[in-house]
């Protein structure tokens, strides 16, 4: 069974390259239109040396914002969740903020912020604190009235309450929102290099793009999703690393 | 030991589809006693559990536990609830010292404590494992193991068994009438079952629905330690007829 799963794909895989290589090739399509995959692979191999440079830059993008991000979201989140008075204040302007499309502020932030580092972090955590804040916000509201019982009954102080149950209950939330924060995180990466950065995979794919070399963009592309999807997996891997417990009633694979 | 006066509770608002759960209830439990709550869903006995324990409040009425108003997280009251309740992230151990540690309490003589309890128990074995690896019978006995922590004076317990199956329930039964013969605690035990609540107590405080109250304070004349043929004595039979004449009125007694 385990066999046959990892196999089916690689194989799914396969026959989708082999036909894609095919139809370019019966049907002679100008590389600067559709590459075939070993047009992508040689563009890969071509460029391979400056790939770690650039990928070095968007990981840093991806890991400072993401921190940076759960940082703010986890705190908001439990402030909103605990605190009736700050969910009414700032529960519709979180939800506001969220709905603007970064792509169309992105810009606004640049000129605010300048081109460097500083205003790429900006946007990654606009695009990423929303799911984690509301994640941890629902973990903390769905805790049942059972264990709240049990820590009424037991005389917890309401500090005692949040760390001992309502916390521990609301992780297996954050991670689904961490999950999600991720990816979303790569993507704030991209936005950002997209207009402001001299380096990184996101400035590899529009340079590459300007200059209709498709082959490069698209290897650029490839590496960034399976950076996107290492990470997705890292934080599974913490979860049931650290938190095993946490598994059972959330795990998506 | 624990006084009730006046108790009334009413959920919503009074006149607009409120609801009157419990009514002019009195009642004294003596310490050392084992006092059912015995009557059918709906007629207010877990209300007035959560009352005593102080995880609900009463619309009027005062609520004594040993000289002091009744309030929640009253260290000399260990409450064991319909479920387990055993917090996922803790083991069987963490779960039963929770309510020692929640209060600040926490080292080595409170683990060891809860160890005896759970060699008590027959859980020795599986104190470090998390709970989700137990099964209904043995999540249960950890929950008592928890509530008995703190070595309360008085014990609550709300259907504690009712979830079990038959064979875990009656071993449970005995293994708590072995504990209140021994440790002499106050035990307020809520239940729907005739037979239970006669075997086990002290006292049944039969109650009736709409608005909840108590409508006969049983006295149990059977000493211990009893058997499953204690329920077959005459004291016993007339006990459950008694019961069932309250709980059923005039139906069965025409049938």
């Amino acid at each position: 069974m385990r066999l046959r799963a990892a196999l089916l794909p690689v194989l799914s895989l396969s026959l989708l390259l082999l036909a894609w290589q095919a139809v370019v090739w019966l049907m002679a399509i100008p590389v600067y239109l559709l590459p075939a995959p070993l047009d992508i692979w040689r563009a890969g191999l071509e460029v391979s040396g400056h790939l770690p440079r650039h990928l070095y830059s968007t990981l840093i993008t991806v890991l400072a914002g993401f921190g940076l991000s759960v940082l703010v979201a986890v705190p908001l989140g439990i402030a909103i969740s605990i605190n009736k008075l700050a969910s009414e204040a700032f529960y519709p302007l979180l939800v506001f903020a969220n709905a603007i499309p970064v792509i169309a502020v992105a810009p606004i932030i640049v000129v605010m912020f300048g081109t460097g580092f500083q205003s790429r972090l900006i946007i990654n955590l606009l695009v990423s604190f929303f799911p984690i804040m509301v994640a941890t916000a629902t973990g903390i509201l769905d805790t049942p009235r059972d264990y709240l019982d049990l820590s009424k009954a037991s005389a917890n102080s309401f500090l005692g309450e949040l760390v001992s149950v309502r916390l521990p209950h609301a992780v297996p939330f954050i991670f689904s929102g961490l999950k999600i924060g991720i990816m979303l995180s790569v993507i704030g990466a991209v936005v950002g290099e997209f207009i402001t950065s001299d380096s990184g995979l996101g400035y590899l794919i529009l340079d590459s793009t300007t200059n209709f070399n498709l082959s490069r963009a698209m290897a650029a592309v490839i590496v960034l999703a399976v950076m996107s999807v290492i990470l997705y997996r890292s934080i599974e891997w913490l979860q049931r690393a650290w938190l095993p417990w946490s598994i059972n009633a959330t795990s998506m694979r | 030991m624990i006084e009730l006066t006046d108790v009334r509770r009413e959920f919503g608002t009074p006149g607009k589809g409120s609801f009157v759960a419990l009514s002019a209830i009195n009642l004294v439990v003596e310490a050392g006693e084992f006092v059912s709550l015995l009557g059918a869903s709906g007629c207010g006995k877990s209300t007035l559990l959560r009352i005593i324990g102080g995880l609900d409040r009463p619309s009027s009425g005062v609520v004594r536990v040993k000289d002091g108003k009744a309030r929640a997280g009253f260290q000399d009251i260990g409450t064991v609830f319909q479920r387990p309740i055993l917090l996922p992230w803790l083991t069987v151990l963490e779960n039963v010292t929770y309510p020692a540690r929640a209060i600040g309490i926490r080292g080595r003589a409170t683990d060891e404590r809860a160890r005896e309890l759970l060699d008590m128990v027959g859980l020795a074995r599986v104190a470090d494992q998390y709970p989700d690896s137990l099964s209904g019978g043995m999540q249960q006995r950890a929950s008592i193991c928890r509530a008995l922590v703190l070595d309360p004076g008085i014990l609550i317990m709300d259907e504690p068994f009712s979830a079990l199956d038959a064979m875990t329930r009656e071993e449970l039964q005995f293994e708590l009438m072995k504990l209140h013969q021994k440790t002499r605690k106050t035990i307020v035990f809520v239940t729907h079952s005739i037979s239970e609540a006669i075997l086990m107590s002290t006292r049944i405080a039969v109650m009736a629905p709409a608005p909840g109250r108590i409508a006969e304070d049983i006295a149990v004349g059977l000493g211990f330690p009893r058997t499953l043929d204690t329920l077959n004595q005459p004291e016993a039979v007339r006990i459950d007829g008694l019961i069932r004449s309250h709980i059923y009125g005039p139906r069965t007694q025409g049938a």
